[in-house]
C-alpha cells in the first residue's frame, strides 16, 4: 500500500517536473492559431514560421556566437584557474574557490544591473561586449568545478612519474595532464555554452534594443503574440541542449558534471 | 591529496590570474560600481559620467528604503515566497531523492537525467509551457473541470500561486542534487547493521538517516531559498500585477521609473540578503575533496 | 583511463575538439560583423498589432521604397524603456527616432541634449500639421497620430451601452474590469478621469486615488501591453474598460462583440510622437522619415486604414474612418506640465496595481 502510494507520488513529481517541457513541445507541433491543449491537429508550420522571423533568427545568431565567445574565453581561463587552485596551499585553495565560485552567489539581476554600470562608467556600451563579457563571467564557476572535479579524478603520481622521467612542466600538462582532463573540461564547457545560451536574468539589461539574445527574443514575442511560434523555438531550444547534453554523455558521461 | 610536482609560486599565479582579472573586473569592479551610484543623491539617468562623480553623494537612498512601506511591504512578501518555494521543494524533493539514493544503474541515471532538466532548459520556456498550464483554458483547469472539482476555472495564472509552482519547478533540481549528494554519504553499511539489529525502516531512517543527512539538507534549504528569493523571470512571466516580489521592484526602478540610484540601493540590499543566506550554505555545504 | 576506449570512433574526442577550434575564431571573428545592424538603416520604434500593421503598410514600406534605406521599428518594450535607452546613449543613439508616447513624452521633451529641436527647415511638412501638434512639445517633438482612450464594452455581456466613466465603479461589474498598467497607455490618464469624477483635477488627484483604490480590487487585469487584452477579450474574460479606440474596433471587426463609447465627461487624447536623436549619425534619412510620415497621402493612409485622428490637417477621412475618428479638439486635453508625471506613475504603481 505504501509502495503504491510511493509509486504513484514520484510519478507525479516526475509528470510534474516534465510538464511544463512537453507542453511546450506538443504546442509547437498543434495546428490552431490560438494556443490550447488538446490541439486540434499537428503541424510543422509554426517552425518554418518563427525561424523565418529575422527577430528569431538573429537573436539565436547572437545567442549562439555569445555562447561560443564565452567558451573562448572562459575554458582557457578556468582551466588554468583549477590548475592554479589544486597547486596552492589548503588556505590559498579556499579562498580561490570562494572567488571563483563567487558569479553564482550575486543575484543575476544585480550582477545584470552592476555590469550595466560598470560598463557605462568606463564608456564601454557595446552591448555584443558586455554579453560577451557578462556570460563570460557566469560560466566560469562550471568549468573552473569540472575541471578540478577531473585534476581530482586523476591517478595520483602519474604526474610526478612523468617529471621523474626528466619531462619540463610543460610537457607534463601537455602530454599527461590535458589528455587526463580534456573528458572533464569538455562538459564543463558544455554545459556552459546549455547556460549561456538558456540565460535570461544576466542578458536582461546588457542587450541592445536591436538584437536581443533567443530566451529575451522570446520573452519579448510572448508580450504582443500567442501563436505557438514560441512553443517551436523553446522546442528548438530544448533539442539544442538536450543535443549537447546528450554528447556530453557520450564522451565523457553526465555523472561528471554532477560531482 | 595531490603531490605535484613543485612549481614555482609565480607560475601559480599566473595561471590563476585570467580568471582572477575576469572576477575583478566583472564581478567586483562593478559591483562597486552599483554600490556608487546607489550612493548618488542627486543622479539623473543619462547623466554624463564625468558630471555624475560631481554630484552629491550620501546616504539618502538607504534611509528611504528602510522607510518605504512598500519598499519593505515586498521585500517581506518576497521572502515569505521564498520559504514557501523551499518547502515546496523539500516536500517534493525528499521523495524523489530518496528514491533516487536507492537506485543505480541505468534506472538511476535517466531519473537523474530527467530531474536535472529544468536546468537544462531555458527559464523562459519553463515559464511558457506554465502559462499554458495554468491558463483559464489550460490542461489544469480543464482537468479538474473534467473531474467534476470546480464548475467556474481558477484564477491560477497571473497570481502568486503561479509563482511559486514556477519556482519550485526550476528549483528543484537544486534541492534535489545536494539532498542526494548528503544522502550517499550516509554509510551503507551503517543502515543494514541498523535494519539487521531488528529496527523497522521508519525507525533507522529516523534515527541514522534523517541526522546525518541534516547538513544536506541545510545546504538546499539555504541555497532554494537564495535563489528564489533573488528570482526575476519566473515572477515577472506568471506573476500577477504590478510587481509582486522584490527583484521586480528593482527592474521597475531602472525600466519605469527612472530612479536608477534608488533601484542601485535596493540591488544592494538583495546582494547583501543574499550574501547571507549563501555566507551560511557555503558554510553548511560539504564539498568534495579535491 | 576507461572513458578514451568507449568513446564512439566516429565521435572521436579529437574531431569535436577540431571543430570547435575551427568555430571560435570564426565566430570571434564573425561577431561584431553580424550583430552590428546593415549599412543604411535607421532604427525607430512603434506599436504592435494593429497598429503596426497600418503603420507598416502606409509610412515605413512606402518610405523605405522610395529612399531606398531599410528601417528597423522596435515594437518590443515600452515608451518608457525607449526614453531610458535614448538618455543614456545620447552620445551614441540605439535609437535614431524613438515614436513615444504620452505622458512619457513630457519627461522626454524635458530632457536636455538628447532630442534634437526641430523646426519647419527640417520638416517640410510641418507647416501643415495642427500647430497644437508641434507646440505641444515646444516644438522639441512633432505628433504623428492621436487616438482617443475611451470605454469598450461587450455587447453581449452589457445591454445598454455606458455613457459615463463613472460606470466602471458599478459592483455588478466586479471581476470583469480591464484596465492598463502604467507600460500601456491610459494608466495616468484613468487616475485624472477618476479625480474629475469625484470633485478633484489634474492638479488635485486625491478623489482619484481614493477612487481607484476602491476600484482595484473590482479589475481583472491591469494589462501591461496592448496586447494581452485581446484574448482576454475574445474568451469573455472581461465585459467593460478603458481602452483606445481603435484596439477596440480592431477586435469588433474581428467579430468579437465588442464597441467603443466616448464618454460624456471625454476621452483624454492620446499622443504619439516623433523625437529626433540629437547625435543620430543618420538626421538626413531620419528627418526625411519624419516628413514622409507627415506628408497627406501616409497620415491619409494611416489614419483611414486605423481609424485613428492624425496630425496633418490636410488628411481627409472618408466613410467609416470618418465616423470612428473624432476631431482633436473634441477630446479631452489633459494639461500634464501641471504634474509630474512619473510620480503618478510611480504611485500608480505602488498603490493600484501593487
Amino acid at each position: 500500500m505504501l509502495r503504491w502510494a510511493t509509486f504513484a507520488w514520484l510519478g507525479l513529481t516526475l509528470v510534474f517536473i516534465a510538464a511544463p517541457t512537453l507542453i511546450a513541445i506538443v504546442v509547437a507541433f498543434s495546428s490552431a492559431e490560438l494556443v490550447k491543449f488538446p490541439p486540434d491537429g499537428y503541424t510543422f508550420k509554426w517552425f518554418a514560421s518563427a525561424w523565418g522571423k529575422e527577430l528569431f533568427w538573429r537573436a539565436a545568431l547572437v545567442s549562439l556566437l555569445v555562447a561560443l565567445s564565452a567558451m573562448a574565453i572562459t575554458v582557457p581561463a578556468g582551466v588554468a584557474a583549477a590548475l592554479a587552485i589544486r597547486r596552492s596551499s589548503v588556505a590559498t585553495r579556499r579562498m580561490l574557490e570562494l572567488v571563483f565560485m563567487s558569479p553564482l552567489l550575486v543575484p543575476a539581476i544585480v550582477l545584470s544591473l552592476a555590469i550595466l554600470v560598470g560598463s557605462v562608467l568606463i564608456g564601454a556600451t557595446d552591448a555584443p561586449l558586455r554579453l560577451w563579457a557578462a556570460h563570460s563571467i557566469i560560466v566560469l564557476p562550471y568549468v573552473v568545478r569540472t575541471t578540478l572535479a577531473s585534476l581530482a579524478g586523476m591517478p595520483p603520481g602519474v604526474e610526478e612519474a612523468a617529471a621523474t622521467q626528466g619531462a619540463s612542466p610543460w610537457q607534463v600538462f601537455r602530454y599527461i595532464t590535458l589528455p587526463l582532463i580534456t573528458p572533464g573540461v569538455l562538459a564543463g564547457a558544455a554545459f556552459a555554452f546549455i547556460i549561456s545560451f538558456d540565460n535570461v536574468s544576466v542578458s536582461l539589461f546588457l542587450v541592445n534594443q536591436k538584437t536581443p539574445t533567443l530566451p529575451l527574443a522570446i520573452m519579448n514575442y510572448v508580450e504582443y503574440n500567442f501563436d505557438p511560434s514560441v512553443a517551436a523555438i523553446s522546442t528548438t531550444m530544448v533539442a539544442l541542449s538536450l543535443a549537447v547534453a546528450w554528447l556530453v554523455e557520450r564522451m565523457v558521461g553526465l555523472r561528471r558534471i554532477l560531482q | 591529496m595531490c603531490s605535484a610536482t613543485r612549481t614555482p609560486r609565480i607560475a601559480t599565479f599566473m595561471l590563476a590570474m585570467p580568471a582572477l582579472s575576469l572576477v575583478a573586473g566583472l564581478i567586483v569592479f562593478p559591483t562597486v560600481g552599483l554600490f556608487v551610484l546607489s550612493l548618488a543623491e542627486n543622479f539623473s539617468p543619462g547623466d554624463p559620467v564625468d558630471q555624475f562623480f560631481a554630484g552629491r553623494f550620501g546616504w539618502a537612498n538607504y534611509v528611504r528604503l528602510v522607510t518605504d512601506e512598500f519598499v519593505i511591504g515586498r521585500l517581506l512578501r518576497t521572502l515569505v515566497i521564498g520559504a514557501i518555494v523551499t518547502l515546496g521543494t523539500f516536500i517534493v524533493g525528499v521523495p524523489l531523492a530518496m528514491a533516487l539514493w536507492r537506485m543505480s544503474g541505468r534506472a538511476k541515471a535517466l531519473l537523474l537525467a530527467v530531474t536535472l532538466t529544468p536546468l537544462l532548459v531555458s527559464i523562459v520556456v519553463s515559464a511558457y509551457g506554465w502559462s499554458v498550464l495554468l491558463g483559464q483554458r489550460g490542461i489544469v483547469n480543464e482537468t479538474l473541470r473534467s473531474l467534476g472539482l470546480i464548475s467556474r476555472p481558477l484564477k491560477l495564472m497571473h497570481s502568486d500561486i503561479a509563482i511559486i509552482i514556477g519556482l519550485v519547478h526550476i528549483l528543484l533540481p537544486f534541492m534535489v542534487l545536494n539532498l542526494l549528494a548528503a544522502l550517499e554519504r550516509v554509510p551503507r553499511v551503517v543502515l543494514e547493521a541498523a535494519s539487521t539489529l531488528g529496527a523497522s525502516p521508519l525507525r533507522v531512517h529516523a534515527a541514522i538517516t534523517l541526522p546525518l543527512a541534516a547538513a544536506g539538507t541545510r545546504s538546499g534549504v539555504l541555497l532554494v531559498f537564495s535563489l528564489a528569493v533573488a528570482a526575476f523571470v519566473t515572477p515577472a512571466i506568471l506573476g500577477g500585477n504590478g510587481t509582486p516580489v522584490f527583484p521586480m521592484v528593482i527592474y521597475d526602478q531602472f525600466s519605469g521609473s527612472f530612479q536608477w540610484a534608488y533601484g542601485a540601493a535596493l540591488a544592494i540590499a538583495l546582494l547583501a540578503i543574499s550574501s547571507v543566506i549563501v555566507a551560511l550554505y557555503l558554510a553548511t555545504a560539504r564539498r568534495g575533496t579535491y | 583511463m576507461k572513458q578514451i576506449h568507449s568513446v564512439n570512433p566516429n565521435l572521436g574526442r579529437r574531431g569535436i575538439l577540431k571543430a570547435v577550434a575551427a568555430v571560435v575564431p570564426v565566430a570571434l571573428a564573425g561577431f561584431p560583423a553580424i550583430v552590428r545592424a546593415q549599412t543604411k538603416t535607421i532604427t525607430t520604434t512603434g506599436y504592435g498589432g494593429v497598429y503596426e500593421k497600418h503603420y507598416r503598410a502606409n509610412v515605413v514600406e512606402p518610405w523605405e521604397k522610395k529612399s531606398g534605406y531599410k528601417v528597423n521599428v522596435i515594437t518590443t518594450g515600452g515608451a518608457d524603456q525607449w526614453l531610458a535607452n535614448a538618455m543614456v546613449n545620447r552620445a551614441k543613439p540605439e535609437i535614431d527616432v524613438p515614436f513615444l508616447s504620452l505622458p512619457v513624452t513630457h519627461s522626454a521633451i524635458k530632457s536636455d541634449g538628447v532630442f534634437l529641436d526641430l523646426d519647419e527647415k527640417m520638416i517640410p511638412n510641418a507647416k501643415y500639421v495642427d500647430p497644437f501638434f508641434f507646440d505641444f512639445f515646444d516644438r522639441k517633438a512633432i505628433g504623428f497620430n492621436y487616438a482617443p482612450y475611451g470605454i469598450f464594452y461587450r455587447t453581449d455581456q452589457i445591454k445598454t451601452a455606458p455613457t459615463s466613466w463613472a460606470e466602471l465603479w458599478k459592483p455588478e461589474y466586479a471581476g470583469k474590469i480591464l484596465l492598463p498598467d502604467t507600460t500601456s497607455g491610459g494608466a495616468e490618464e484613468t487616475v485624472v478621469i477618476a479625480a474629475i469624477l469625484n470633485g478633484g483635477s489634474v492638479t488635485n488627484l486625491d478623489p482619484g486615488w481614493a477612487a481607484l483604490r476602491k476600484l482595484k480590487d473590482n479589475v481583472h487585469r491591469f494589462f501591461k501591453n496592448n496586447n494581452e487584452p485581446v484574448p482576454m477579450l475574445q474568451r469573455g474574460e472581461a465585459s467593460i474598460g478603458g481602452w483606445y479606440s481603435a484596439r477596440v474596433f480592431g477586435l469588433k471587426d474581428t467579430g468579437v462583440p465588442i464597441d467603443f463609447v466616448t464618454p460624456k465627461e471625454g476621452a483624454p487624447i492620446g499622443l504619439l510622437s516623433f523625437h529626433v536623436a540629437r547625435n543620430t549619425p543618420n538626421r538626413d534619412a531620419v528627418l526625411d522619415f519624419v516628413n514622409f510620415a507627415l506628408s497627406k497621402e501616409a497620415q491619409e493612409g494611416f489614419g483611414n486604414g486605423i481609424e485613428y485622428g492624425v496630425c496633418n490637417r490636410l488628411a481627409e477621412f472618408k466613410g467609416r474612418a470618418k465616423e470612428r475618428v473624432p476631431p482633436h479638439d473634441k477630446l479631452l486635453r489633459i494639461d500634464w506640465r501641471k504634474v509630474e508625471i512619473a510620480k503618478i506613475s510611480e504611485r500608480y504603481r505602488r498603490e493600484i496595481t501593487g
